[in-house]
């Protein structure tokens, strides 16, 4: 249990952040990655020791966001995020641009379609690699690929500013 | 234009940090010879860091207290706030998943009309399989019990299908209303936790139909009849995999 736990914690940041990517709100992140730890815990007989613990959480996470809730929340909520909210982020003045950007751009990656958006966030936000990607999303390393190199196509050819949707 | 730079699995593997040592120098070199590759990947690692300066990066503190907060089977935190959320959020999506219901209607099949149907099984899969604490009323482990209590209920010999080797394990079921009447249904999971429901109300106008499929928002629907059961099942999965698990569904049910 203390071993699990500790590898539970070190695994626990790449989670967040590919959890942050999906919801783009810090207390959704918390509330899909509390979500994914009580999972973990409770299915922990499931995990055995020898396999990395990263692309399982990752899978949990996803499947959490799919499940519903968390993925409500955060069509509920989009009209607030793609309105330049930034107040979860920290404020410097000189950085103020470069964050609208990013933050615009990663309104975007919620744009593309999700088994592209998923494969994008897990490698560049996660920092999973390839293989573990290819693990949490149940396909082969080749089609994690494939889906980024969309992502990221689509990406540049769509640079405009996204709409805002309709909150149903 | 062509993108062929775009679509180059190097570029990315460089861009992710997937190269050895040795990979790298060569396609460096490559891009020494290539400025539209060398800009391509300039591009995409400007993406990469544009993302991660979006989302912030709690301390590892943090977690280790999320951790210590949660423990293993006891969580109260706010269950009716999210159901509430839930229920409003599913409302579109059962709406719109069974507006394709009627829409792909075929004509002359009576009985309930099929929109209902796939609205009412939708909303039921989206409200509880969102739920960690009580997705079910009565667990899988208690099998027998479930299945004499919903045929009890529902006037009919109801069967619960096994899925398996499919990877998913019966989380339970529950009594739900349906459009006429009542209806079951059966939630299974997969060990990372990929929920799919069944949901599945008798009707006394038998007839037996091909699979059909309604997909809106990640979530895909399959409905069939089968001859005196309506069954649609629901799961945020491809249609591939839908259809897989349906198939099973319905071998195991006749």
């Amino acid at each position: 249990m203390a071993k699990f736990k500790a590898e539970l914690e070190a695994a626990l940041p790449a989670i967040w952040r590919y959890a942050y990517a999906l919801t783009r709100d810090h207390a959704r992140a918390d509330d899909l990655v509390q979500d994914c730890v009580e999972r973990a815990l409770n299915k922990r007989h499931l995990w055995s020791a020898d396999r990395p613990l990263r692309p399982w959480l990752a899978k949990i996470a996803l499947n959490l966001f799919r499940n519903g809730l968390h993925r409500d929340r955060a069509h509920l909520h989009l009209a607030y995020d793609e309105a330049g909210d930034t107040s979860d982020l920290p404020v410097s003045e000189t950085h103020m641009d470069a964050r609208l950007d990013a933050r615009r751009t990663l309104a975007r990656v919620a744009q593309l379609p999700e088994e592209q958006r998923h494969a994008l966030l897990l490698v560049t936000v996660g920092g999973l690699s390839y293989a573990e990607t290819a693990e949490a999303l149940g396909v082969p390393i080749g089609t994690v690929m494939s889906r980024i190199a969309r992502a990221r196509h689509r990406l540049k050819q769509d640079p405009q500013p996204v709409q805002l949707r309709s909150v149903t | 234009m062509t993108h062929a730079e775009d679509f180059d699995p190097t570029l990315h593997r460089y861009a992710d940090g997937e190269m050895t040592q040795d990979e790298m120098r060569t396609f460096e070199a490559r891009m020494e010879a290539n400025p539209a590759l060398a800009a391509r990947v300039a591009e995409v690692m400007a993406l990469n860091e544009a993302l991660n300066m979006a989302v912030p990066s709690p301390q590892a503190t943090y977690f280790a207290k999320m951790i210590s907060n949660i423990s293993p089977d006891i969580s109260p935190r706010s269950a009716w706030p999210r159901r509430a959320v839930a229920a409003v959020a599913l409302l579109g999506i059962g709406l719109a998943l069974g507006y394709w219901g009627g829409v792909t209607r075929s004509a002359g099949q009576g009985g309930v009309p099929e929109s209902q149907l796939l609205a009412s099984a939708s909303a039921a899969h989206m409200l509880y399989t969102a739920e960690v604490l009580h997705p079910v009323d009565v667990s899988g482990d208690e099998r027998d019990h479930l299945k004499t209590w919903l045929t009890k209920r529902l006037g009919a010999e109801v069967r619960i299908p096994t899925l398996t080797q499919e990877g998913f394990s019966l989380v339970g079921g529950r009594l739900l209303p349906a459009p006429y009447g009542a209806a079951a249904q059966f939630m299974y999971e997969t060990e990372a936790g990929q929920r799919v429901t069944l949901y599945l109300t008798p009707t006394a106008q038998a007839a037996v139909t091909s699979l059909k499929f309604n997909t809106h928002d990640g979530l895909t629907a399959v409905s069939w009849q089968d001859p005196h059961w309506h069954y649609v099942l629901v799961g945020a999965a491809s249609r591939s995999e839908m259809e897989h698990l349906a198939k099973r569904v319905h071998g195991d049910v006749i």
